[in-house]
């Protein structure tokens, strides 16, 4: 640490000598041997400035390729496993940019967007499923196109499926070996619940929000998109 | 002044397209830029410097079209934001961070460019070393001279100091560090 009363120990000639050592230090010039030290310093320091150039933000990747802010949600938590998996350079940033807004090929686009999907949080919405596009796409099995037949299917089972012996007809698909066309509500009257007086069979908690079975169904994990920030005016 | 250009010459053709909206101009900005901008940020001790100099590129893109004036001047105006944004983190932070692991370092370099990653830490927590010996104000002012390549002027409009104070800072920082490396036998 230094004091002020170094400059009071140098007379105004020292002071301008080292003040023009200073300058010469700072453009990068030659200077006298006993300054090397310091020249060593000064180099190190510069050399700081041609690290390579950083990953940029999804927020500023999207302003580097012209597209409007938001498109691209920028979650901080993932911005990691984007520069390790995917790599660290503007070029590769862009590519994923580009994956993102749907401007690569199909098949490259896909391949970016799963990269993505993989490494981050973020879901691209399929294009096709645009709210103005609804509709317009119909399975093929609900028109009759792959089998003849309209509807969808799902209502057979094929007999090569496992447990097919078991089965009658008209019989649930789930019910147990041994015991087909008997289900659990064929047989309340066999458990010893059943000679309860005054119980209610109807299990009305089923419904409640708060049933801990329920809680994974009702609740969405926080965001991890963080809030935007204010620019500061820039000087100038 | 050597290594200050970093447009060949084509700073001039470079704004006027960047302040039309220009993406290729953007990044062309971007790339000439932000490296000396991340390492003055890193060796400042920033808690996320390639984050937080994405934030000071938002904030030079946005407000691009306000800007006049050459290439020296250009620079200054982006350190300018950089050191302010700095200053903000610190703010939030509520104090400087611990520097950056070698093994995050590494982490984030990738496997292609491991040995490069290794250079650039051990230099930088070289000179953070040095500079952590220093006041803040001095600390500063050698960082904005060095890294940022603005003058005596640009730096005491940078910090709020008279140019006279900003060239006092910077002859004690020198002295300071020549203090630091004279007992050590300087191998590099």
């Amino acid at each position: 640490m230094t004091r002020r009363g170094d400059d009071d120990a140098m007379t105004r000639a020292t002071l301008y000598a080292y003040d023009e050592i200073v300058e010469a230090l700072i453009r990068g010039d030659d200077v006298p041997a006993v300054h090397a030290p310091l020249a060593t310093f000064t180099r190190e320091v510069r050399a700081l400035g041609e690290e390579p150039v950083p990953a940029p933000s999804n927020e500023l990747t999207a302003l580097l390729e012209g597209r409007p802010l938001g498109v691209v949600a920028r979650v901080t938590g993932a911005k990691r496993l984007v520069r390790v998996g995917v790599g660290a350079s503007l070029t590769a940033a862009g590519i994923l940019g580009a994956g993102a807004v749907g401007l690569l090929p199909a098949a490259a686009n896909n391949a970016v967007r799963g990269a993505i999907e993989v490494v981050t949080p973020v879901q691209f919405d399929d294009p096709q499923d645009h709210p103005a596009n609804f509709g317009d796409r119909v399975s093929s099995d609900a028109t009759g196109d792959s089998d003849g037949v309209n509807g969808v299917d799902g209502q057979e089972i094929s007999d090569e499926n496992p447990g097919a012996g078991q089965r009658n007809g008209g019989s649930s698909p789930d019910a147990p070996p041994g015991q087909t066309g008997v289900t659990g509500e064929d047989r309340a009257g066999q458990t010893p619940a059943a000679d309860a007086p005054g119980q209610n069979t109807t299990d009305d908690t089923t419904d409640d929000e708060d049933d801990p079975g329920n809680s994974g169904q009702s609740h969405t994990p926080d965001s991890t998109v963080p809030p935007a920030r204010t620019e500061n005016s820039p000087p100038g | 002044m050597a290594g200050v250009e970093r447009f060949n010459g084509e700073f001039d053709a470079v704004l006027d397209a960047a302040q039309s909206g220009a993406p290729w101009a953007f990044e062309r900005i971007f790339t000439a830029l932000s490296p000396v901008v991340t390492g003055y940020l890193r060796v400042q001790g920033a808690h996320e410097p390639e984050d937080l100099s994405s934030e000071v590129f938002v904030a030079v893109l946005r407000n691009i079209g306000r800007f006049t004036g050459g290439e020296a001047a250009f620079r200054s105006w982006v350190f300018t934001i950089a050191h302010r944004r700095l200053l903000d983190e610190r703010r939030r932070h509520g104090r400087r961070p611990p520097f950056t692991a070698l093994s995050e370092a590494l982490e984030l370099a990738g496997p292609d460019d491991v040995e490069g990653a290794v250079e650039r830490t051990q230099r930088t927590e070289w000179v953070r070393e040095l500079c952590e010996q220093l006041s803040p104000d001095q600390r500063d002012v050698l960082l904005l001279r060095l890294l940022g390549r603005l003058t005596i002027d640009e730096v005491a409009d940078t910090v709020g100091k008279s140019s006279v104070a900003v060239k006092a800072l910077q002859r004690r920082g020198f002295r300071a560090i020549g203090r630091m490396l004279a007992p050590e036998e300087v191998s590099r």
